[in-house]
């Protein structure tokens, strides 16, 4: 399927992006990669007639060691070694996303703002001409839970638990302010307008705090092939030990929910216990009254949700 | 030379030795065309409206709206083609557009050309459709019975039963009554699909005078040829068909298609090329692939381990058309009882129409689910006779020159050697039985045909002919109807020539599939390619190298001397040894005649029984193969990891190791992807995974290592004893890790895929039990 047609902006700096945002408002998107935005052009869902393309924002590109700038790709995760040193995860998370050539297009923003998804949604127009539209694509209701009116899609990305459990905050951006949140607060819960980003809003950076040097940090993923399948449940989890004492656990999953979940309540009662594979148990069932997925991948709720325990089970495994 | 004289010379220049297929490097630089590469001056782009609903009266088409829409040239519906066509001339049930009623989502119904793309999208979106709705069937299990509204007036009396075949050999109660052990089992297949790189893809153009020029991305130039002709109403020598660079097949480009049609008329119309191209849901709503099968069997084994007998019903989903599908039938049984001695076979098999995508050939043809369900009960028969498998299949194969209960003939037979060598390498004895729980060891044997005997169409004309020609440049020219689909058809046609002429293969052009410049050939499916049109080129360069062989007596002065072809040099054997080069000999040779033209070509030989059926799965060779494979099952997530596959196929002879050794690997991904990712999902009636994400075939990154080995039993009909190699390797693979993840968790599977929650709740459900 061809794209749809749309007029293609490629501004030259921030002022640049955030004014044509400005101007065209609920009109345009932007565009990082494209390859998660694209494909759903593709399949006409939602198409904007306007794409600001942010290819050539300098701005986007911020590098260090606690800052990645929305556009740096997850290639430059992959292949620029020096500032993850402190955060060997990155690379590690870069690698279990989509496959190598979507990786030289792909963006960190891109990534954190990926549009959520469901076997309803990621269809042609074909497809939804023959079994029809659902909440998320203009129409009345749900057909995953039916009878609601709500939107259930499920948030995928990889980067956004790994990054959570790493307390990363974004650095959001229009014409007329600046705004700094927890990445937790980016995401709305809603299937449908999954991000809470204002009309206009760019996601300038992430920022990492240096406190999160030191931790140790895992990351498993559900998904039926090694390769190119979105995550049907990930696991993020961070702890600091001393010994077999861990303090400061965090615990982050994408692939269950609207949104990435985080369990800070829970989590923090952990602490100073020696880490044991009957502690991510514990944590586990914990954690069940919290994760309700629904029948919108390929594997079954059930499933995904066991994952969860078995992952948690097997980072807890191989770190004590 | 008949057909069965074989050049047997042990010691070969170019056969035997890997050498890259002749297609690699273009299809590396890009200098390749496939169909879709080809520009024509004004064409236009074709598109296909399709239907949105299963099955459904057309009550009324209107096209106006689209028509005048600017950019739009031509509009055809089922009206303008009302003629039907199909593969199989018993079952021509197929509109190039739907006639009277729709009968899956997908089914064409209107062509639109435009001037570009984006304006021919616009154009379906104008077109009205009126339709009321009929009942719909999806379960293969609800076509058995009346039907309210038949999806087809041909089909079995008042129901959706589209074929049923039933045969007995030997006594099957016989079997039973003197069986010391038995196996029941069912099974259930999902259908699954070739996943082909190229798209469908279709070039049609009209000249000044009427003539139509058809480019298409086709495993068989022949029957595209002849389905244009019949449906388009024009004499076969008004039309040519031409068959590109081609970006896979595995059955799925096999059968005529109505975009192939779709493409003619609106180019008649229109009077511009017309190019229509497939987006990946188009091809998979096309579908024609493996289909959906439910089989139940019984296996007999009596006290001396012996198989004696095998009882077998398939219901087979076929979706909306007949396709291959009556062949489909057959096969699901007739192929199941080799590479075994199965003497009382009985088969009861039904292919029913559902409204959904219609099902077809694909890799390994009808055999693949049932050898599945065949593999694993002897496995299970073995377990319960308390014998090895490896050694239980043995003492029950079929020797070499032998006949099975239903009258195959079988020639050379490379089996036991297949299953020494994969026992061997996988150090067999000394694990199985061995191994830690959760690490598993299995193996599972296949046959398969080398072409089909019999042709699908009445005629006299022969399977395969190959021209060969040599002018005064000295390059030899074979023009041939073989259709290279990747498998290097071109390349084994090159070599089978350059080694009669003793020439390097440089010296060799290849013109194939292209039904004007070459002979008929019946295409690539059956894996017949090598088999038939290897040796109809045989034929034709044994007769260049008879008038080479004449021009060197004539140089050499020597008229009873006999000469040797190597290295493009022509040698007189004995003394005194004189030697002139291959352009000296063809000088000589066309001289005051000039070039040299022959022809050779290929039927089979008569085969097979007289009964209703006996020459379905009848060929001329049978290809053999034994794998074993390792797994480790992780019990937590229920990930199966197969470790290693080791792969032997009796191929006859390997003419180009390379290509066997390719196609062995092939077979184990695409047997592992039915086996373990492959799945339809349907909302109702519509397929919900019509793409490459989420459709699952097997990646790179999960290929297991494969250690491809080849047997060469030498048949004695096959060029250079070579036999097929595309397709039977499939067959051995999937029970192989099946009964390897049996052996891993003590947990049978029934129905495919065995994905990772699959596995999680049956040995949840195999430990409550
Ligand atoms: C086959 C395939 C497999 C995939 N597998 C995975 C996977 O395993 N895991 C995974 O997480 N993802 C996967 N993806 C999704 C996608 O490739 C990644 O999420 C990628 O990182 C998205 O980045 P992008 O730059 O291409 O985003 P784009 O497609 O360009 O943008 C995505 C969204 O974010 C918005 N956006 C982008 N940048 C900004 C910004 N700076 N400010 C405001 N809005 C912005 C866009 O407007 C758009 O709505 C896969 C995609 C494909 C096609
Ligand atoms: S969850 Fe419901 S509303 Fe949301 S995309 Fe899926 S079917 Fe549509």
């Amino acid at each position: 399927m061809i794209l749809p047609e749309f007029t293609l902006h490629q501004p030259k700096s921030l002022a640049e992006t955030l004014q044509i945002a400005q101007e065209f408002g609920g009109d345009s998107d932007f565009l990082a990669g494209g390859s998660d935005l694209l494909p759903n052009y593709k399949n006409r869902l939602n198409p904007k007639p306007h794409l600001i393309s942010l290819q050539h924002v300098a701005e986007l590109r911020a590098r260090d060691v606690f800052t990645i700038g929305a556009m740096v790709t997850l290639q430059e995760l992959i292949q620029r070694p020096l500032p993850d040193a402190a955060f060997p995860i990155l690379p590690k998370v870069s690698k279990m996303i989509a496959s190598p050539l979507i990786r030289t297009r792909a963006t960190v923003g891109g990534n954190l703002l990926a549009n959520n998804r469901c076997v309803y949604f990621n269809q042609s127009p074909f497809w939804h001409q023959a079994v029809g539209l659902c909440t998320k694509v203009g129409g009345e209701a749900c057909k995953v839970v039916t009878g609601q009116k709500q939107c259930y899609a499920t948030y995928c990305g990889d980067l956004a638990p790994v990054l959570m459990v790493l307390g990363a905050t974004v650095l959001l951006q229009d014409r007329q302010k600046e705004r700094r949140l927890p990445l937790i607060e980016l995401y709305s819960g809603d299937g449908s307008r999954p991000h809470l980003l204002q009309q206009g809003e760019l996601l300038v950076r992430i920022d990492i705090p240096q406190a999160s040097v030191g931790l140790q940090v895992a990351y498993r993923k559900l998904r039926l092939r090694g390769s190119l399948d979105f995550s049907e449940a990930g696991v993020a989890v961070a702890a600091r030990f001393s010994g077999k004492i861990l303090s400061d656990l965090r615990i982050a999953v994408t692939g269950l929910a609207q949104a990435p979940l985080a369990f800070p309540e829970i989590t923090k009662e952990f602490s100073g216990e020696p880490a044991s594979e009957a502690m991510a148990q514990e944590i586990s069932s914990r954690l069940a009254r919290f994760i309700h997925p629904v029948k919108n991948l390929n594997f079954l709720p059930a499933y995904r949700k066991e994952m969860v325990s078995v992952f948690l089970r097997q980072i807890f495994r191989e770190w004590c | 030379m008949s057909n069965h004289e074989q050049p047997t010379s042990k010691s070969f220049n170019i056969i035997g030795t890997p050498v890259p297929l002749l297609d690699s490097g273009p299809k590396v630089t890009g200098e390749a065309k496939f169909t879709d590469d080809f520009q024509f001056t004004n064409t236009l782009v074709g598109k296909i409206l399709r239907s949105p609903l299963p099955h459904a009266r057309i009550k009324s088409i209107s096209v106006a709206k689209a028509l005048a829409l600017p950019g739009v040239f031509a509009i055809v519906t089922g009206k303008d083609a009302p003629v039907r066509f199909g593969v199989l001339p018993i079952s021509e049930d197929e509109n190039a557009m739907a006639v009277d009623k729709v009968r899956y989502v997908g089914d064409p119904v209107a062509g639109v050309a435009a001037v570009d793309e984006a304006t021919a999208l616009r154009a379906l979106q104008l077109i009205d459709v009126e339709y009321e709705n009929l009942p719909v069937y999806l379960d293969p299990a609800a076509s058995l019975t009346p039907a309210q509204e038949k999806i087809h007036e041909k089909s079995v009396r008042d129901t959706n039963i589209h074929k049923e075949v039933s045969q007995h050999f030997g006594n099957i109660e016989k079997a039973r009554e003197t069986a010391v052990a038995s196996v029941s089992a069912s099974f259930h297949f999902p259908g699954v699909t070739h996943a082909f790189t190229e798209p469908h893809a279709v070039v049609a153009l009209f000249s000044d005078d009427g003539h139509l020029t058809v480019y298409s991305a086709t495993q068989v130039t022949h029957y595209v040829h002849r389905a244009l002709a019949k449906v388009l109403d024009m004499d076969m020598h008004r039309i040519r068909v031409i068959k590109p660079y081609l970006g896979g097949g595995f059955g799925g480009k096999g059968d005529p298609f109505a975009h192939e049609i779709i493409a003619s008329l609106l180019a008649r119309r229109t009077g511009r090329p017309v190019k229509i191209t497939f987006d990946r849901e188009e091809v998979f709503l096309t579908h024609h692939g493996r289909h959906p099968t439910t089989i139940s069997l019984t296996a007999y084994a009596d006290q001396d381990h012996h198989l004696t007998g095998l009882d077998l019903q398939t219901l087979i989903d076929g979706g909306a058309y007949a396709g291959f599908g009556v062949v489909t039938t057959y096969y699901n049984g007739v192929l199941t009882q080799g590479p075994y001695r199965v003497p009382n076979f009985r088969y009861q098999g039904t292919r029913v129409y559902t409204n959904k995508m219609p099902c077809g050939p694909m890799r390994g043809h009808g055999a693949v689910n049932s050898r599945y369900a065949f593999e694993v009960a002897i496995d299970m028969l073995a377990e319960r006779l308390q014998v090895d498998p490896c050694v239980f299949r043995r003492d029950n194969f079929l020797p070499p020159s032998t006949e099975t209960a239903n009258q195959f003939r079988i020639t050379s037979n490379g089996i036991a050697t297949c299953l020494q060598e994969v026992m061997t390498r996988s150090h067999w004895q000394e694990c199985y039985g061995k191994l830690l729980c959760g690490e598993g060891i299995g193996v599972g044997c296949g046959f398969y045909i080398s072409g089909s005997a019999l042709p699908i169409h009445r005629s006299d004309i022969p399977q395969s002919t190959v021209v060969v020609k040599v002018d005064a440049d000295g390059k030899v020219v074979c023009f041939s109807g073989v259709t290279d689909i990747g498998q290097g058809a071109n390349t084994m046609i090159a070599q089978c020539v350059a080694e009669i002429l003793g020439l390097p293969l440089h010296w060799l052009r290849v013109h194939a599939g292209d039904t004007e410049l070459a002979p008929i050939d019946f295409g690539s499916y059956s894996s017949r390619e090598t088999f038939m049109g290897g040796n109809a080129a045989c034929q034709a360069a044994l007769q260049i190298r008879e008038e080479l062989t004449k021009a060197a007596r004539e140089l050499a002065g020597h008229p009873a001397g006999s000469f040797v072809f190597h290295d493009a040099k022509v040698t007189l054997q004995g003394l005194p040894a004189r030697e002139f080069s291959f352009m000296d000999v063809v000088q000589r040779a066309i001289a005051h005649k000039g070039a040299l033209v022959a022809k050779g070509s290929y039927e089979s030989p008569q085969l097979g029984g007289s009964f209703k059926g006996a020459g379905a799965g009848l060929s001329p060779a049978y290809s053999f193969g034994a794998c074993i494979a390792r797994v480790s099952v992780d019990r937590e997530t229920g990930f199966i990891r197969v470790r290693k596959v080791w792969l032997a196929h009796d191929c006859g002879k390997a003419l180009n190791p390379l290509a066997v050794e390719g196609q062995i690997e092939g077979s184990v991904h695409m047997g592992l992807g039915q086996l373990l990712c492959e799945n339809f999902h349907y909302q109702g009636a519509t397929l919900t995974n019509a793409n490459l994400l989420e459709y699952k075939t097997i990646l790179p990154v999960d290929m297991p290592e494969v250690e491809a080995i080849i047997v060469e039993s030498g048949d004695p009909e096959g060029p250079f004893g070579a036999k097929e190699c595309g397709e039977g390797a499939l067959h051995p693979v999937l029970p192989a890790v099946g009964n390897a993840i049996y052996n891993a968790i003590g947990v049978r599977f029934f129905a495919l895929p065995i994905t990772p929650d699959q596995v999680l709740s049956a040995m949840a459900k195999d430990k409550r039990g």
